[in-house]
């Protein structure tokens, strides 16, 4: 009900006089709303509409009670307040048609689901199919975008262009891509593809050529494709050549070193940064540092970060700020003492394995020494790690490669 | 008198509400800070510790401090306020 009043208006009056109760009694009977009366002194403060402001000059004449106005509330007084301002009522129109103006282009691009296309190949292909940021958003022919996305590149399995405000999401789902695996039908074999132990082999088709426990070389068959089998008179039935199919696991030592040495260069933060913005609107940029053009460090890192403005999250503007900010380091040469190089070695250790290691590799046992000689700390480390280790092979057909195996 | 009790008994005996006919005001108290009164006839005096209504029936004194009235109609009066006492003269 208020914010209703406060579209069509209403005043805040205070009334003096003798009969105020009677000038209320004759506001009810004469059927004009008016809300919050409250007493303060020798006046009663109350409010009430515009149209019922308008017709209580003669209760007032009738009562001889004499008013006030307090405040004026509402829209159709803000309209009153700015009637004559043209240049401003101007600019607040320009402002409402160049945001509906603005918002009838694309102004953002974004490529969700790719791993193997990369963004700047999708953006330069839809820009191509002129679809790019400041284009017409409802000239943007999705079907047809999404039909010549997935005709230029085969691996996209399943996409999706969602046109939201000003932005554009392609959304895409790729395929894995094909590995050259023999047809059901065909017979293969299962061999390995490391030199290793045994840990576990489960033949889901096919005969287990090792047990358990069993050294195998690296090219050695773990599941043979044929069945030894006897029928009912006990002699050896004719073969049946199968494709192979089951799980073999095998574990390995694996040994690293490296050198770490006592005194090493490290990179120490000043935490002094400096940072230069540019503003790109439309495409073309602005550069907002007229003095310092570059930066005093010597030694420095530098973090590009691009902000775009947007009008909540499905509309963004064609509005970039870039930002550029240098963060100063200095180079500073530490000494180790024994068990903070230790320490630190393990550290990088780690580091190293995590990226040396395939990823569904487990690390059955991991021992690591250190053996301190001169300026630096020798880092040994055993690895016992078990893997898949079997691989289909096609006849003699086999690259020997782990990533065959993946 | 004779004709009052002909309408009284009929109301009695179809258990209807009596404030359609006789214009009896119906008061409603919300909790002891509003107070709605419906059927009312004027307001005769008004002030932020008491206000006195009058009704076709009687007349309602309520007492309190920091009274107001949130809302003023032909048919309905609401007020507001910390009531103490509500009287009928």
């Amino acid at each position: 009900m208020k914010l209703w009043q406060n579209v069509k208006g209403y005043v805040c009056i205070s009334v003096k006089g003798f009969s105020k109760e009677r000038f209320l009694n004759l506001l009810a009977a004469n059927d004009i709303y008016v809300w919050d009366i409250g007493y303060f002194g020798n006046t009663i403060k109350l409010s009430l509409t515009v149209s019922g402001f308008r017709r209580i000059r003669p209760l007032l004449k009738k009562t001889h009670c004499r008013i006030k106005i307090l405040s004026k509330h509402g829209f159709p007084f803000i309209i009153e307040k700015y009637k004559n301002r043209y240049l401003f009522n101007l600019g607040f129109c320009l402002f409402w048609v160049s945001v509906f103006a603005l918002s009838q282009f694309i102004w953002l691009l974004e490529i969700n689901g790719n791993s193997t296309v990369s963004d700047a190949e999708i953006l330069a292909f839809c820009k191509s199919r002129n679809v790019c940021a400041g284009t017409y958003k409802h000239a943007v022919d999705i079907e047809k975008l999404k039909t010549d996305i997935r005709k230029k590149y085969p691996q996209i399995s399943w996409i999706s262009v969602v046109q939201r405000g000003t932005k554009l999401s392609v959304n895409i789902a790729e395929n894995v891509p094909d590995v050259s695996v023999p047809s059901d039908a065909e017979p293969c074999d299962i061999i390995s593809v490391k030199d290793c132990v045994i840990t576990e082999i489960i033949a889901q088709n096919g005969t287990p050529a090792v047990n358990v426990g069993e050294a195998v070389k690296k090219g050695d068959i773990l599941i043979r494709s044929d069945f030894d089998m006897l029928d009912e008179n006990g002699t050896p039935a004719p073969l049946y050549p199968a494709h192979s199919a089951g799980k073999v696991r095998g574990k390995w030592s694996e040994e690293l070193s490296f050198d770490f040495p006592y005194l090493a260069d490290i990179k120490i933060y000043t935490g002094k940064t400096h940072v230069l913005r540019k503003i790109s609107i439309f495409g073309i940029e602005f550069d907002t540092n007229f003095l310092k053009k570059d930066t005093k460090f010597k030694k420095y890192d530098i973090i590009n970060k691009n902000t775009q403005l947007n009008l909540g999250v499905d509309y963004p503007l064609p509005v970039i700020i870039k930002k550029k900010i240098f963060k100063e380091y200095e180079m500073t040469e530490k000494l180790y003492s024994k068990e903070e190089a230790e320490k630190a070695a393990s550290l990088a250790a780690d580091r190293k394995l995590m990226s040396t290691l395939p990823q569904n590799c487990d690390i059955l046992d991991k021992q690591i020494e250190f053996i301190h000689s001169g300026d630096h700390v020798k880092v040994m480390i055993k690895l016992l790690l078990e893997d898949d280790i079997g691989v289909i092979t096609g006849g003699n057909v086999f690259n020997g490669t782990n990533e065959a195996a993946n | 008198m004779e004709h009052n009790f002909i309408k009284t008994a009929f109301f009695d005996n179809l258990d209807l509400p009596k404030d359609i006919l006789f214009d009896i005001p119906v008061i409603t108290v919300t909790g002891k800070n509003e107070l709605t009164v419906d059927n009312y006839k004027n307001i005769r005096d008004f002030s932020d510790k008491q206000i006195t209504v009058n009704t076709k029936s009687s007349k309602i004194i309520i007492t309190g401090t920091e009274i107001s009235i949130s809302c003023l109609t032909k048919e309905t009066l609401i007020v507001k306020g910390c009531f103490k006492t509500l009287e009928f003269g």
